[in-house]
């Protein structure tokens, strides 16, 4: 507790710190207050962006749609804040099982080490082999597109770098003496694991992790781009990113950023994300780093 | 005399490495009695830390491990016991101190948690209780206040505070036998002295024994009853430690005491033994000692058992008659010390 209290202490000290904290501050309370920033226009399935005309054309930012409307006439503005909800969505599931999954496979492959190592690595290279784009798209071609089946195969191919990290920083720290202490004193092997090894260990892990928030929607949002993603109409900030492509640079002439709006809110807000994710896990790195612990 | 807690019988402990396996402990035998301290001497790489382990079962799983012998822990072999069980014996009935008081510590956990941890473990105490416990434990072991001390991490501890934490989790499930590998080397002299000051007084409160595993015989003459001196995975002489300091019989003892930097007597450098323990790889035939031994003869070609001095006072040299007076005609210094 302590130490945790030490911990945020030191984030407020620096304003790069405390930047990143604001932005993802920030997201995290449009995540949480999206019904009351744009109330949905389908109750029953919020994520829905509202649709007003069928016309391609997009329109301008007014009074009823503060950020204009996009291809299709889907308000852009409803599909910031609830695209919002979605990034943090995909972030949280995909890197809470690949850290589920990572770390499980790192910590009995360093722990057991000899042939137990030698499998669970093999197994780990194995999925490392496929490059990470083509392997994910190669599943949900196969599962089928869809925001729930993306989700599935980034996790299938995303826990590798957990599992390799904590592998790495378990075999170091195993080697201090209070693990050989520990033993030497009786502590049964699931107790040296859990008290020992992970919370010695598990630093790289969550900064890596908080640099991954930033990351896997941003591949999600490829992915929406692609057309593999969410369904045509989900709120999403890959698919706003899709139907902008069209209109970044004004097909007919005349005004080349006419349509700006598309394109320029959207990006901003991934922007705005990844940056502030990844803010927060320099500041993570810089405090939680060992050689800064002692 | 006391009752015998340890006994350990013709001890053989291997590594396998890369280059081959290696025998890093070859036919130890010695014994511990109740309430009693037994000093391991000898330089580094000479097996005395591997003796240790060997005894806690905790050589490393994939190269290391015991060939031959037997470690009888109150009439019971302990090499034969199964992992489970011997978890329950590490720790309540034989325990562990480690040399490095700076890294034996689990730095993301209070000093009290710690020792709180041992208890809960193996004596079943609830939290709260095994709290109380600790603070015991810490004014036991004379840490000034202990009440906040036991919530301090480690880093907020100086190294010969830590070091006490570690000789409280050792003895707070109150063991028959506590093991300390060179416990006072990484600290400074006067905090070593307190904390074999301290050692001797908890073991006496305790009855427990102590194999105090060290390379200075200083330390094992102010704590030890026995000792045994340690020379390439063999034990070279052993006795009592008041016979063996008035009167060493084997060369290595002699080089280990001449080498200890004499105030009263003035020398133009300091004295060693010249060159260095064997490679494992590279034991010389015979006596072990023979290359580096200033009264080797042709008989140390072969390989000395260990003789009787004088009852219970072992030595693995041929010579161990004569060593003395070999002694005396050399330099006039006169090595033991009584």
């Amino acid at each position: 507790m302590e130490g945790f209290v030490k911990v945020l202490r030191k984030m407020f000290r620096h304003p790069v710190s405390i930047a990143g904290i604001i932005l993802v501050l920030l997201f995290l309370s449009i995540a949480i207050f999206a019904p009351l920033l744009a109330p949905p226009a389908y109750p029953w399935n919020p994520y829905m962006m509202p649709q007003s005309g069928l016309s391609a054309v997009p329109q301008p930012p007014s009074p009823q749609h503060i950020f204009g409307t996009t291809q299709g006439q889907y308000d852009i503005y409803y599909g910031v804040i609830w695209g919002t909800r979605t990034a943090l969505e995909v972030g949280v599931v995909v890197i809470g099982l690949a850290l589920v999954i990572g770390i499980l496979i790192g910590t009995l492959a360093a722990y057991f080490g000899g042939w137990v190592d030698e499998l669970l690595m093999r197994i780990t290279d194995i999925f490392l082999a496929f490059p990470f784009f083509v392997g994910v798209i190669v599943v949900i071609t196969i599962i089928g597109p869809g925001i729930t089946n993306v989700m599935w195969a980034l996790v299938i191919f995303y826990w590798m770098t957990y599992a390799r990290l904590i592998r790495g920083s378990i075999l170091e720290v195993k080697e201090n003496q209070y693990v050989m202490a520990a033993v030497a004193l009786g502590t049964p092997g699931g107790r040296i694991i859990t008290r020992h090894l992970l919370p010695n260990s598990i630093y790289p892990v969550i900064i890596q992790a908080s640099m991954d928030m930033a990351t896997i929607p941003l591949t999600a949002a490829a992915l929406s781009f692609l057309g593999l993603g969410a369904p045509v109409g989900y709120a999403d900030w890959g698919q706003l990113a899709s139907f902008a492509r069209n209109w970044i640079i004004t097909p007919s002439g005349g005004n080349p950023f006419q349509y700006w709006y598309t394109i320029f809110f959207p990006s901003v807000t991934i922007v705005l994300y990844a940056l502030g994710w990844n803010l927060l896990g320099d500041t993570l790195r810089d405090i939680l780093d060992p050689r800064m612990l002692i | 005399m006391a009752q015998k807690l340890l006994e350990v019988k013709d001890l053989h402990t291997v590594f396998h490495t890369e280059d081959g396996t290696v025998e890093a402990v070859s036919g130890v035998n010695f014994e511990v009695y109740q309430g009693e301290t037994l000093g391991i001497v000898g330089e580094s790489g000479c097996g005395k830390s591997v003796t240790s382990l060997s005894i806690m079962r905790l050589l490393p799983k994939q190269t290391g491990e015991i060939t031959k012998g037997e470690i009888i822990f109150k009439g019971k072999d302990i090499l034969k016991l199964p992992e489970n069980e011997m978890r329950h014996v590490r720790g309540k009935e034989i325990a562990m101190i480690f040399q490095e008081p700076m890294t034996a510590l689990n730095p993301v956990y209070t000093a009290g948690e710690q020792v709180a941890e041992m208890v809960e473990l193996h004596l079943g105490m609830s939290k709260k209780d095994a709290y109380n416990y600790a603070v015991e434990m810490f004014r036991k072991v004379g840490i000034p206040m202990p009440e906040k001390r036991v919530y301090n991490y480690p880093h907020e501890l100086s190294g010969g505070l830590r070091q006490r934490v570690m000789i409280a989790m050792a003895l707070s499930c109150n063991p028959s036998l506590l093991i300390a590998d060179e416990p006072t080397t990484a600290l400074d002299v006067t905090i070593q002295a307190q904390v074999l000051d301290l050692m001797r007084k908890l073991l006496k409160e305790y009855n427990s024994s102590l194999i105090m595993i060290t390379h200075d015989l200083g330390v094992v003459a102010e704590i030890a009853q026995r000792v045994a001196v340690m020379y390439a995975g063999q034990i070279v002489e052993y006795g009592d430690v008041v016979t063996v300091f008035k009167n060493p019989s084997h060369p290595y003892t002699i080089g280990l005491m001449k080498a200890i930097p004499r105030p009263d007597v003035e020398v133009e450098r300091l004295i060693s033994i010249e060159g260095n323990v064997p490679d494992l790889f590279h034991m010389p035939k015979g006596c072990r000692f023979n290359n580096r031994c200033p009264y080797a003869i042709d008989k140390c070609m072969e390989m000395p058992p260990l003789f009787e001095v004088e009852p219970g006072h072992l030595s693995r040299c041929w010579r161990y008659k004569e060593i003395k007076d070999l002694l005396k005609k050399e330099d006039g210094v006169d090595v033991g010390r009584g």
